[in-house]
């Protein structure tokens, strides 16, 4: 079986408009009750124009670009890096691009680029996953 | 760690206690209940029947549905309510968090096992670092998390970037 070359690119997922029921489901089940998320008063108190998406929504949306091809089992590590603010009403678009191959614990890993854009085109995450590849499909689907 | 905020031009004053570094958080117990996993994955639009149908986690092997790979944040903020709830201080109160004030800055999870509906895991936190960056603009803190099952061993290692963004 043929791995995916490196720079073949993973299915990309779009999700949002981000709404601020979501915002209030996402804390509510997250645990995450940092008002700064949910309170549009805290918010400008604190001298911010609105309140603005927890970084960890996007990270749970974008481990599916990875999972959707590795399955949750074949997930090792995932590493994201918040470089932007998520605001209220942006759509997320998730992309992961196989970055290179490794031979780690015994085992065949894929090493996967991943961005986050809004829909101007911003990055609002990085970041990267490894996965375990043995016995996964030739083509990421 | 310096706190040196007589030093430079006027350079920010930090909020965090960088006295805390090597704090340990009281070790807790929590269960992740199915409910919580499931409505979790269907909030992020997990399609992946093994997070959300026990049925199907079951004929895949697992005792039961799978938690999604973002929800060991989950089991800190259950952490963080129990010892609350005993009475024992958390991480980000401990460190002087200002809600106001803080950004989340990076989240590195490393995965040696999956966690399921109905386990019981033990989390322990530890303040690892503080650091500035930008002149003092942005002060940053990292903590690290491991979730542990008696049984199955380590299953997550979480490291959690926090910054506050400070005035001049």
């Amino acid at each position: 079986m043929s791995e995916p070359a490196p720079g073949t690119v993973l299915p990309a997922l779009t999700f949002g408009p981000i709404s601020r029921t979501l915002l209030a489901l996402y804390a509510g089940v997250s645990g995450d009750h940092d008002p700064v998320h949910i309170d549009i008063d805290f918010a400008r108190e604190a001298g911010l124009p609105d309140v603005f998406a927890h970084g960890m929504l996007s990270f749970g949306v974008l481990s599916r670009v990875v999972t959707r091809w590795s399955g949750v089992a074949g997930l090792r590590s995932l590493r994201a890096r918040f470089v932007s603010i998520t605001h209220v009403h942006d759509l997320i678009t998730c992309r992961g691009t196989v970055a290179e191959y490794l031979d780690e614990a015994g085992e065949r890993r894929a090493r996967i680029d991943l961005v986050v854009t809004a829909q101007d085109g911003r990055p609002t995450l990085t970041g990267e996953a490894v996965v375990a590849v043995d016995g996964l499909r030739d083509r990421p689907a | 760690m310096s706190s040196d905020d007589t030093a430079v031009t006027a350079r920010p004053r930090g909020i965090f206690r960088r006295e805390t570094k090597g704090f340990s958080a009281t070790p807790v117990t929590v269960r992740v209940e199915r409910g919580r996993v499931v409505t979790f994955a269907r909030l992020l639009g997990e399609t992946d029947p093994v997070c959300s149908d026990v049925a199907a986690a079951r004929a895949q092997g697992h005792p039961d549905v799978v938690a999604p790979p973002s929800f060991p944040m989950v089991v800190e903020m259950l952490a963080h309510e129990e010892r609350s709830r005993q009475g024992a201080p958390n991480p980000t109160e401990v460190i002087g968090c200002d809600f106001r004030r803080l950004l989340h800055g990076e989240q590195h999870h490393t995965y040696e096992g999956l966690v399921y509906a109905g386990d019981e895991v033990s989390v322990e936190t530890t303040v690892v670092d503080f650091y500035d960056k930008r002149g003092g603009l942005l002060e940053f803190v990292i903590l690290e998390s491991t979730i542990h099952h008696d049984d199955r061993g380590v299953l997550v290692r979480a490291r959690r970037t926090l910054l506050h963004r400070l005035a001049r």
